[in-house]
């Protein structure tokens, strides 16, 4: 398989001190989905903002495809929809820095992400859940080789949680190479490759998910229901369950 | 309809009829100020679909106006000037000051942040040079912080006014200042962060390209006429 990322022996103390993470070393091959999980505090965004090239490593090296410089390859959708978003309405902000571009191409992606009925309206009138599918459209209209998003369950309601998952399917069946910060496994455990789970800034486990959840608990992560049940992983949706 | 047409509007003709008004407001006369002020009022109001926070932003004009208008009114009576005089004088600033916010809010309603600071980046070319899209982005994120700001001085205001409510006026202002400037310092890295992931910290995402048709300098030339003539009434 081929690695896209490469990060070795990586260490970031905080301008201001204080260690953020500690000697992490891994890597993540094209086209995986790999879910960085730890509780609050243990690093995960940091190490999200190094693989986005937005902090760099006090010791140790990152690089993206071969390159040091990851800006130009990955994209990281963060937490605040509203610190993302700077355009007036939905379409401006999707044609932020790319005028003279073709609107097709964001009209599309924007259709993909169910925004396309919305291109024109103000963006202060936007759901939770827009904002953050827009914060995504606009991510995606980058064509990354690899998209990063923080957090993204994190305030949706349950059908958005279900758009965000099919998202993440689809995306990870067209080969994009994502890694996905989450505190809590259960929406999408069962879409991930592998699992990497930080503790106070040190990777503490880096594997597949069902050699990992054994361990989980001991690093302040609740293993998702389905595994406590003795059921293995499952799928999280009600809808995906055979109820009958 | 009419708000469509002002938000196609090219930008830079917007900031130089704000910009025109402004001083025209300055030199007219009352009948002159009140029409300007019923065109510019129904122009928000047709605008008001994009005002977010309405209540707080107009609440906020409303205790600006009077606090200069009544500080023109006590200036002008201490220094000698009868009520009805130092009253007309209050009243024509405060007309004066109603239209100036009144340009500012359909300028603001009108024009995205982002459409601001392309505007402003063409007028600076001349001076700033290749240095012209930093002021861009920096009047795009200042126009996009404030609704945030308000926000966030809103939420302070009322944790305060909820936990602090034994304390005395000046320790809870001291105690809501320090709130607001913490809660607005990580939002500001944040955001830092977010122009920096969007890659919009480079100056090809600020080239300004514009496409302005004859009509909207037309519509331009006669506005301005219209408005001079008003500051003559």
């Amino acid at each position: 398989m081929t690695r896209v990322i490469v990060i070795d022996n990586l260490s970031y103390t905080y301008p201001g001190g204080g260690d953020a993470l500690t000697a992490v070393t891994l890597e993540i091959h094209q086209g995986e989905l790999v879910l960085l999980a730890g509780a609050n505090g243990s690093g995960k965004s940091t190490l999200l903002a190094h693989i986005a090239g937005l902090y760099a490593p006090t010791i140790g090296t990152l690089t993206i495809d071969g390159t040091d410089d990851p800006r130009t390859l990955a994209r990281l959708v963060m937490q605040d929809a509203d610190l993302q978003i700077l355009g007036g309405t939905v379409g401006e902000d999707l044609m932020l820095g790319r005028e003279g571009a073709d609107e097709a191409t964001a009209r599309s992606t924007a259709a993909r992400l169910d925004l396309l009925a919305h291109w024109d309206k103000p963006v202060q009138t936007l759901s939770w859940g827009m904002k953050r599918k827009l914060c995504l459209a606009a991510a995606l209209l980058d064509d990354p080789a690899v998209l990063l998003l923080d957090e993204p369950f994190s305030g949706l309601d349950y059908p958005s949680a279900r758009e965000m998952r099919a998202f993440l399917a689809s995306s990870k069946a067209a080969g994009m190479t994502l890694v996905v910060t989450v505190h809590d496994l259960e929406p999408v455990i069962d879409l991930a490759d592998r699992m990497a789970v930080l503790d106070a800034g040190r990777l503490a486990l880096f594997d597949l998910p069902e050699k990992t959840l054994p361990q989980v608990h001991r690093h302040g992560i609740r293993p998702p229901c389905s595994w406590r049940s003795g059921a293995g992983i499952g799928a999280w949706g009600y809808e995906d369950l055979d109820l009958s | 309809m009419i708000e469509t047409a002002l938000q196609s509007f090219d930008p830079r003709i917007k900031i130089l009829s704000g910009v025109i008004l402004g001083l025209l407001v300055w030199q007219a006369g009352f009948a002159g100020l009140v029409i300007y002020l019923f065109l510019l009022g129904a122009l928000s109001w047709q605008l008001r679909a994009t005002l977010p926070g309405q209540r707080h932003v107009l609440k906020s004009y409303g205790w600006f106006l009077l606090l200069w208008t009544g500080a023109k009114l006590g200036m002008d009576i201490w220094s000698g000037a009868s009520l009805p005089v130092a009253s007309l004088a209050a009243s024509l600033l405060a007309a004066r000051l109603s239209c100036l916010l009144a340009v500012g809010l359909v300028l603001a309603l009108s024009t995205s942040s982002r459409q601001l600071g392309m505007a402003l980046t063409w007028f600076l070319r001349p001076v700033l040079r290749s240095h012209a899209w930093k002021g861009a982005l920096a009047l795009a994120l200042m126009v996009h912080f404030l609704p945030i700001t308000w926000l966030t001085l809103a939420q302070m205001r009322e944790t305060t006014s909820r936990r602090c409510s034994h304390l005395g006026l000046f320790r809870r202002m001291l105690i809501m200042g320090q709130a607001v400037m913490r809660n607005l310092g990580q939002k500001t890295w944040n955001q830092t962060l977010g122009v920096a992931c969007r890659r919009l910290d480079r100056p090809e995402a600020w080239q300004p390209k514009f496409r302005t048709g004859i009509g909207q300098w037309g519509c331009f030339v006669m506005l301005m006429g219209a408005g001079v003539a008003l500051a003559l009434l």
